[in-house]
């Protein structure tokens, strides 16, 4: 980690949390986005392959909705599909900034295949209706797309599942390494089966309000989109509970917290409503019903997204916890240095040091006799000849006698510290 | 399958999930990691804030397999005079003046714990820093054990130290 480090600045407390939003919104933009992606891709193929070379056949025709009506334009692809992978790579590189995990490199493999999957879909799709010419080069870049998507993704999910896991970040050093591990498993199956789900819900939705073509298809063709996307959404929404269980049950326990469990409830009714509206929509052919089902989705989609995002930050606290500490070291070490310059004239005020002692050095030191700490008659007399030397050790205590416990850090400022020095001694003068 | 009876049969099949989700989330409540503790103690104010080394408290790290758990009578060789009115110091004084001992609840445990030997003082001599294992325990206001313990853990850390890896290392 030590070269990638080099890229990166050590982040400070208020970019670390504005980071965690965007991180957030990140994901709102790019899973809804490659989701249909994978759906649209996944169906299109299958449609195909089940097509033949028939071009003018119901399945062929259902593979070209498929792509044309669930992946977006090519500018779509660039802007919601890889820049998103591409700033997350780089804002995890600074929240993981000195921690022994490999989260960036995982990412990049991720950007990289995602790049590439995506390049090979949007081929697949504007050369569909040239099939005719080249059907294997096109069939295959299809399939080839969806390959590379399924192993970023699968990387990706690798990556989400060991930031959720500290105990393991220094042990893990490569995706394979992390594979078979359920909470992985769990979580791309579940992603995939969301994505079709989803697909599914879009392809009514988008098919029946915004495709132009729509317009021209006759009304057998319309019922059999419905009865497809709409059966696909339901198949998949009803995988969505077990799934959801089984992601929850292989969580890692640093990442689970009373939230998470309250968002997979309120996801778990969001499926019940959905899957009852997909029902009433497949029975009774109400088209209306497929934007309420699409809005409905979405909600369940943000709030899944939402569950995993706290899942996350409980897990990451402590690492977070530790680099807003040195954010702060290093600002409390520019504010000490321009407070020892400023120190250079300050007068101690013999008032201020008497409440110092009254309210912070009585509790555990007195002249005479041992309270917490020795008395101050025993230590005082060393510092006699150096004063500037007690300044320095109330500043940065350290152990000096065993038989004593160590003494705090005050956190007086420098002017109290000159004061209690001299209060101190003046004190110590009038007791001989 | 009747289609009027599809909504019944989701309704059961989702409430049972949902079901099943509640007690996942009673039983983690219930078995957390990081139990309640009898005081609110800070690691984070101790170490970070006073500046206290963990030897300070774990005084048998270096000589014994297990760190210790500091009495009640060291908490209470500063407690006597430091902090005196805050509550969580109130409660310390009253198990010092009961002659009772805090009954801490333990964090940091080892799966399988009778078939392993862990000693404390190997490690350290060794030249391990606690945060290796335990985490940076001083930002942490309520500790809690941060890597799982396992075997897989344990063998990758032996691994890349050169450390000894046959069985009978830890398996006596």
């Amino acid at each position: 980690m030590d070269f990638l480090n080099g890229f990166f600045l050590p982040p400070s407390a208020d970019h670390l949390h504005l980071v965690k939003y965007l991180i957030l919104l990140i994901y709102f933009i790019h899973i809804p986005f490659v989701s249909l992606l994978l759906g649209g891709t996944f169906f299109s193929i299958f449609f195909r392959l089940l097509a033949g070379h028939e071009t003018e056949s119901l399945y062929w025709k259902l593979s070209r909705d498929f792509i044309e009506t669930l992946v977006f334009r090519k500018t779509a692809g660039i802007i919601l599909g890889v820049l998103p992978i591409l700033v997350l790579t780089l804002i995890e590189g600074q929240v993981f900034y000195d921690a022994e995990i490999y989260v960036v490199h995982f990412l990049f493999y991720t950007t990289i295949l995602v790049a590439l999957g995506i390049t090979s879909v949007y081929f697949y799709q504007s050369t569909f209706r040239m099939a005719d010419l080249h059907p294997l080069l096109q069939l295959s870049s299809g399939l080839g797309g969806l390959l590379l998507l399924l192993v970023g993704y699968f990387i990706f999910s690798v990556n989400s599942a060991l930031v959720l896991d500290p105990g393991r970040w220094a042990t893990v050093t490569d995706p394979t390494k992390f594979l078979f591990s359920w909470n992985v498993i769990a979580r791309f199956v579940h992603f995939i089966c969301a994505a079709f789900a989803v697909s599914g819900v879009a392809m009514v939705f988008f098919f029946f309000n915004w495709k132009e073509s729509q317009k021209e298809t006759d009304e057998s063709y319309g019922n059999t989109v419905l009865k497809i996307g709409g059966g696909i959404a339901l198949t998949f929404t009803l995988l969505q509970p077990l799934l959801l269980f089984w992601n929850l049950i292989t969580l890692p326990d640093p990442a689970l917290s009373a939230a998470v469990f309250a968002n997979t409830i309120i996801v778990l009714f969001l499926v019940l409503v959905i899957c009852l509206l997909l029902i009433r929509l497949l029975k009774n052919a109400e088209l209306r019903l497929g934007t309420n089902v699409f809005v409905l989705f979405v909600i369940a989609l943000v709030f899944m997204i939402v569950s995993d995002h706290l899942a996350r930050e409980k897990s990451i606290q402590n690492h977070t916890r530790l680099l807003v500490t040195r954010a702060e070291e290093i600002s409390s070490e520019i504010e000490a240095e321009r407070e020892r310059t400023r120190a250079a004239s300050i007068e101690p005020d013999l008032a201020v040091g008497a409440t110092v002692f009254r309210n912070q050095c009585s509790a555990c030191h007195g002249f005479e006799q041992k309270i917490v700490g020795p008395p101050y008659n025993a230590v005082l007399s060393k510092y006699q000849e150096d004063p500037e030397k007690l300044a320095e050790f109330i500043r940065n205590p350290y152990k000096v006698d065993e038989s004593y416990p160590a003494m705090p850090k005050l956190g007086l400022s420098e002017k109290e510290i000159k004061s209690v020095v001299a209060y101190l001694f003046q004190e110590m003068e009038k007791q001989k | 399958m009747k289609k009027g009876f599809a909504p019944i049969f989701i309704a059961g099949y989702i409430s049972v999930i949902i079901v099943a989700v509640i007690i996942v989330g009673w039983y983690w409540q219930e078995n957390r990691k990081t139990p309640p503790q009898p005081i609110n103690f800070s690691h984070q104010i101790h170490v970070q804030k006073v500046g206290l080394a963990c030897t300070h408290c774990h005084t048998t790290v270096e000589k014994s397999s297990s760190a210790g758990i500091p009495s009640v009578q060291t908490c209470m060789t500063c407690h006597r005079a430091v902090a005196t009115d805050k509550p969580e110091i109130k409660k310390l004084t009253r198990y010092w003046e009961e002659k009772q001992p805090v009954p801490w609840q333990r964090v940091y445990k080892i799966p399988a714990r009778k078939y392993v030997y862990f000693s404390h003082k190997r490690h350290v001599k060794a030249g391990l820093e606690c945060v290796n294992c335990h985490g940076n325990v001083q930002l942490q206001a309520v500790i809690e054990q941060v890597p799982k313990l396992e075997m897989g853990w344990c063998m990758a850390c032996h691994r890349s130290k050169n450390a000894p890896i046959d069985c009978a290392t830890c398996h006596k």
